[in-house]
């Protein structure tokens, strides 16, 4: 199990959360749906040890192997696409067939040697995908990762990530504001207050018609 | 209209140019005496006189190797120095009075000092190289303060080795930082390595040339020496700026 007990993060006189609670069931995909401004790259970046928390405990993460896919692309300029998707698994023996995998999975394969400058947004941001997905983490966060992807190729890719998981033991949490994203890859959505973040609703998609999980967030969805 | 001003341009430089050289003609005829101060024909005569002397290339040719060797020195350790300092608060906060004593001591007491450590021939390189730590060192800082925060977050999340960071990271970032202050430090360079030859007076040194003009108060051949090194900085300047802008070329793609 992984989660978070009675967190608070605070900048200034402004909470971000204060009390949160959450669990996320291992090898699970599970998306947060929340308005702008909420907390969710905050609540990230700290499960991801980035930053610290003011208060509250994260257990679950130790010991194991975590992939961030921020909201920017953050790929390395001077390295070429394959350099870039490389980057974060030098150090392991079986890196080669896995990169060239991965290529294929986001379809950048062609586009090895190009540099990002030379990419379009859309095109950059699975190459951050690629990265993550190529480090094979045990935990896995993004933060709105399909976005600026045109709607063909997000259902590609998300088809491709349902399949990539399917047979993978990764805990997903990723963020989005699409519904129908959360809808076609998670198994456990929340719907998250604005500041300060509560989780005010969680639903589990297993069983459910799509039309049904729809119609119940779009009731709950803060805006 | 662009082209006519990069033209304009030019020929505004070659008038100014013209103008300073008449003035200085203009003020050596006023005084007319070379010892005092020469013409700028008497200057240009002198230098090609002693072009004819092996002695004069061998002075240079030992000047442009003491140089490189301080400068390059320089490059190295502020360069290593640069890269652990702003890795590590300890480095910086142990280094920080030693750069900023350096940087307002006048050259003449590192070179006065020197001559009582060690031997003639090694003092311009070490004052040159001395003068010079401090520009490498502060670039390379603050490159490093300034590399990416968000590149290094991501290396931090899937755990990249300190090494690879700072070669794949770090280093390249840095390039700008590195190729800027190198330029900024050729200039300086040459300046306190000079100082450095006249008061040790090395074998073969342009300084020590200078110094012995001086004594036989030989002003012309002091004025041909030192527009030598002025010849030889602009040139070391140029060369190093080339090779910046080249480097920013390829980096731009």
């Amino acid at each position: 199990m992984i989660g978070v007990k009675g967190l608070k993060k605070c900048y200034g006189p402004h909470c971000v959360f204060d009390g949160l609670d959450m669990i996320f069931d291992e090898g699970q995909i599970h998306c947060l749906l929340a308005p702008s401004g909420a907390g969710k790259t905050t609540l990230f970046n700290i499960m991801s040890g980035l930053e610290k928390a003011d208060e509250g405990q994260i257990y679950g993460t130790a010991g194991k192997k975590v992939a961030y896919v921020f909201q920017e692309d953050r790929l390395i300029e001077w390295k070429t696409v394959e350099e870039n998707i490389r980057f974060v698994v030098e150090d392991e023996a079986d890196k080669e067939g896995r990169v060239e995998e991965m290529l294929r999975s986001v379809k950048l394969n062609g586009y090895e040697n190009h540099y990002p400058k030379e990419l379009s947004g859309g095109m950059r941001q699975r190459v951050s995908l690629a990265r993550a997905f190529v480090y094979r983490p045990d935990i896995l966060f993004m933060d709105e990762p399909f976005k600026g992807l045109d709607r063909i190729l997000k259902e590609d890719i998300i088809q491709d990530f349902n399949r990539y998981f399917s047979d993978r033991s990764v805990t997903v949490i990723m963020t989005t504001h699409d519904i129908s994203e959360a809808v076609a890859v998670a198994d456990q959505i929340y719907v998250m207050t604005r500041r300060p973040m509560q989780v005010k609703m969680a639903v589990g998609t297993t069983g459910l018609a799509k039309d049904a999980v729809e119609a119940l967030l779009l009731d709950n969805l803060e805006e | 209209m662009k082209r006519f001003t990069i033209k304009n341009s030019k020929l505004q430089k070659i008038v100014f140019i013209c103008f300073w050289l008449l003035l200085w003609e203009v003020a050596a005829k006023i005084i007319a005496k070379p010892v005092i101060l020469p013409s700028v024909g008497q200057t240009v005569a002198t230098l090609f006189g002693m072009l004819k002397h092996m002695d004069y290339y061998k002075a240079v040719l030992f000047s442009i190797v003491r140089v490189i060797a301080g400068v390059g020195l320089s490059i190295l350790l502020g360069i290593v120095l640069g890269v652990l300092s702003g890795l590590f608060d300890v480095v910086y906060n142990f280094l920080k009075p030693v750069m900023s004593v350096i940087k307002s001591t006048p050259v003449v007491s590192f070179i006065i000092l020197a001559l009582v450590w060690m031997k003639t021939a090694t003092i311009p390189i070490f004052v040159c190289f001395l003068m010079c730590v401090p520009i490498i060192w502060t670039n390379v800082l603050q490159g490093i303060r300034e590399t990416d925060k968000k590149l290094l977050d991501m290396c931090a999340v899937y755990k990249v080795p300190k090494r690879r960071v700072i070669k794949e990271i770090y280093i390249p970032s840095l390039r700008g930082y590195i190729y800027s202050s190198v330029a900024a430090a050729v200039g300086i360079g040459w300046k306190s390595m000079i100082a450095a030859e006249v008061i040790c007076k090395p074998n073969y040194a342009i300084g020590t040339g200078m110094y012995n003009a001086k004594i036989y108060l030989e002003t012309t051949e002091l004025f041909a020496l030192t527009l030598t090194v002025i010849v030889l900085s602009f040139i070391f300047e140029g060369l190093v700026k080339k090779l910046v802008e080249r480097k920013r070329q390829e980096a731009l793609g």
